[in-house]
């Protein structure tokens, strides 16, 4: 995972993708915002950002092998960001592929897809995905989804 | 989380504890969902224990408003929804599809 500087926090935690997990998942990423020392509304909306990614990896990547795919949540602090990295090795899923709702729609306008899509553009500075498929000897990464998340750290105003 | 219900003249009280995820979302719109069925279609939620709401739970919320907007008269009503949560709402552009109060008795008395 690439870093703007040199971390000082760096912890990786894999979680089987199931949706009762999300809960372990959402403390893991409330001590990397506690390094970041993010206050309680930033770590509020990291930690739904998280949320709402992995729910879709569960509900969509993890679709075709639900009872062996599992989530690697990678989380590095350093005194730009907080970086947070999930990999899973389920189907290729790219969230950028799914429109934004339309917020602005009365009730029965509103559908509900990519609402957590939306949360996580809206509540993270950078969101950037990519998918690693199987190259071997060049690529020495493990294939699947990659999902990196960036909440930038903002010194004294 | 956990959801207990108290059935009052012209409305009932939904109090939801804990988190809202997609791993217990489907408990609360099963509770949700058992009203309506029942014809109770005027709801308040009472909101002041919910430490976390995530779409999933939204999804629910705007699934069973439209179900009481449905009927006549009907609507859900969020009462002392936390900020964060509430911050969320605003978000989804969910602020002006509900009716908010910070009063559960003046809230049950609204209907």
């Amino acid at each position: 995972m690439n870093t703007r500087g040199s971390p000082f926090y760096f912890q990786v935690q894999t979680i089987p993708a199931k949706f009762e997990q999300l809960k372990t998942l959402g403390e893991f990423v409330g001590h990397a915002c506690q390094a970041a020392a993010f206050d309680g509304r930033i770590s509020y909306a990291v930690t739904l950002a998280v949320d709402e990614a992995c729910s879709n990896i569960i509900e969509h990547a993890c679709r075709s092998i639900p009872e062996t795919c599992e989530i690697t949540c990678t989380c590095a602090v350093d005194e730009y960001a907080l970086y947070i990295e999930l990999h899973d090795h389920g189907s290729p899923f790219n969230p950028s592929e799914i429109p934004e709702p339309d917020i602005n729609a009365g009730l029965e306008g509103r559908g509900m897809g990519g609402l957590g899509i939306y949360f996580m553009r809206h509540l993270m500075d950078e969101v950037n995905f990519r998918f690693v498929t199987v190259d071997p000897p060049q690529d020495p990464e493990i294939p699947g989804n990659y999902l990196t998340m960036v909440k930038y750290r903002v010194w004294a105003e | 989380m956990e959801i207990s219900i108290t059935e009052h003249k012209r409305c009932s009280v939904v109090s939801v504890t804990g988190r809202v995820d997609s791993f217990t979302a489907p408990k609360l719109g099963e509770a949700l969902t058992e009203l309506t069925n029942s014809g109770i279609y005027r709801i308040i939620i009472d909101m002041t224990a919910v430490q976390y709401v995530s779409s999933a739970g939204l999804r629910v919320l705007i699934d069973v408003q439209k179900t009481c907007k449905h009927n006549s008269r009907g609507e859900l009503v969020l009462v002392c929804v936390p900020k964060p949560i509430y911050d969320t709402l605003d978000l989804a552009g969910f602020v002006p599809l509900f009716r908010f109060s910070d009063n559960l008795t003046a809230a049950v008395g609204s209907f």
